[in-house]
C-alpha cells in the first residue's frame, strides 16, 4: 500500500513528531491531526512516543496536592479589618475629589487675600532652626536656663516685627 | 461553577462576610497550589495568596458575572504572580524549593513498596516537581492551570487573555520539555 509507506517515511515521523505535543489539546490544526492520526495508527515509534508524552503531564498530574497553611484566613481577616478601616477616612475617593479640590482651593484663595495678615500677630513666623541656635548662644553663660529660651524668643520676635 | 457558589458569589458582593468565607475556604488550597506551584516558596505563596483575596474582595462587587467566580479569581492569581515576578524581588529562592517534605504519591506503580521504591518514588516526585519549575513561566502557569487545577483550554485562554491557540501550543510545548526533563526516569 503506497500511502502506508509514505505515512512511515523517517520525513513523515519527523514531521508528526513535531506536531504530537499539541495533539492531546486539540492542536495543531485539523489537518494536520487528521495526518497525525492516520500516521499514528500504523507507526509504532510514533505512538510509544505520543505515550511518552501523555506520561510526562500524567505525572504532573499525579504530584501532591498543596494545602494552604493554617491561619490564612485569620490573616486574611486582618487584612481586611484593616481594609474595612480605610475607607472610613478616605470614603470614595473619586466622588469626593472635586468637592476636597474645590475647598482646597478657596482655603488656599482665602490665604493668599489677606486672611494671612490676621494670623499673623498670633502666631509670629519664627524659624524653628533659628530659635534653636538662638537658645543655644544664649544659654552658654547660663546653661539650662529658662529664661535663656525666653530671651530668645523676644529677640527673635522683635527681629520679625521689625522686618 | 455549582449553583449554590454563584448564590454565595452574590451574597458576598453585597457585603456578606460569611459569604467571602465560604468562597475563601472553598478556592484557597487550589488558588494556594497554583501561586506555590508558581513561585516554589511556602511563604511568600501563602502572602500572595493572601493578598490574592484581599484583591477579590476588593473587587467582588464590581464582578458582573458571578458564575464566572472560579476563573476570575485565577484572573487575580495570575495577574499577582506576574506582579511578583515584574518587583524587584525576583531571586534565586525557588531554586531549592522543591525539596519540601510532602509525602503524596505520584506513582503507585508497586503496592508494596520497600525502602529502595520509596526513595525511587520520591526521587521521581521531586524530579517531576522540578521539571515543572524548569518550565518558561508561560509555560509553567498553563501546565499548572490545566493539569493540576483542571481548568480547560478556552477558560485559560479567557483567564489569560490570549487566544486558545497560545494556550494550546504552550501546553504542547511544555509537554516536550517537561517529556525532556523526564526521560530518564520514563525510560522502560
Amino acid at each position: 500500500m503506497p500511502g502506508a509507506r509514505q505515512d512511515s517515511s523517517p520525513g513523515v515521523c519527523a514531521r508528526v513528531r513535531e506536531w504530537l505535543p499539541e495533539y492531546d489539546y486539540g492542536g495543531p490544526g485539523w489537518w494536520r491531526r487528521r495526518q497525525a492520526a492516520r500516521h499514528l495508527a500504523q507507526c509504532p515509534g510514533c505512538a510509544r512516543e505520543l505515550t511518552a508524552l501523555r506520561r510526562a503531564t500524567a505525572l504532573v498530574e499525579a504530584l501532591p496536592r498543596e494545602v494552604a497553611p493554617e491561619g490564612l484566613w485569620d490573616r486574611l481577616e486582618g487584612a481586611l479589618a484593616l481594609e474595612r478601616a480605610r475607607p472610613a477616612r478616605s470614603h470614595s475617593p473619586r466622588r469626593r475629589m472635586p468637592a476636597l479640590a474645590a475647598a482646597a482651593t478657596a482655603a488656599v484663595l482665602a490665604a493668599g487675600l489677606g486672611l494671612r495678615a490676621a494670623w499673623q500677630p498670633e502666631e509670629p513666623a519664627v524659624a524653628v532652626e533659628s530659635y534653636v541656635q538662638s537658645h543655644l548662644a544664649l544659654s552658654r553663660s547660663r546653661p539650662l536656663s529658662p529664661g535663656a529660651g525666653y530671651d530668645a524668643m523676644v529677640l527673635l520676635t522683635a527681629g520679625t516685627s521689625a522686618r | 461553577m455549582p449553583e449554590s457558589e454563584e448564590a454565595t458569589v452574590r451574597l458576598a458582593q453585597r457585603g456578606d462576610r460569611e459569604a467571602f468565607r465560604e468562597l475563601f475556604e472553598r478556592h484557597r488550597d487550589p488558588v494556594y497550589g497554583y501561586v506555590r506551584q508558581m513561585v516554589r516558596d511556602e511563604d511568600l505563596a501563602a502572602d500572595l495568596t493572601q493578598d490574592v483575596f484581599l484583591r477579590a474582595y476588593r473587587s467582588l462587587p464590581r464582578l458582573k458575572a458571578p458564575g464566572a467566580f472560579r476563573g476570575w479569581l485565577y484572573a487575580i492569581a495570575a495577574n499577582r504572580v506576574r506582579d511578583h515576578w515584574r518587583s524587584p524581588r525576583l531571586d534565586a529562592l525557588s531554586l531549592d524549593a522543591s525539596a519540601d517534605d510532602g509525602s503524596g504519591d505520584v506513582m503507585v506503580a508497586d503496592p508494596a513498596p520497600g525502602p529502595e521504591r520509596v526513595a525511587v518514588r520520591e526521587g521521581l516526585r521531586e524530579a517531576v516537581a522540578a521539571a515543572v519549575e524548569k518550565l518558561a513561566p508561560e509555560r509553567r502557569e498553563v501546565v499548572v492551570l490545566h493539569h493540576l487545577q483542571g481548568m480547560d483550554v478556552r477558560a485559560i485562554a479567557g483567564m489569560l487573555g490570549v487566544a486558545e491557540g497560545t494556550v494550546k501550543s504552550r501546553l504542547g510545548r511544555a509537554r516536550a520539555d517537561m517529556r525532556r526533563h523526564l526521560m530518564g526516569w520514563m525510560e522502560e
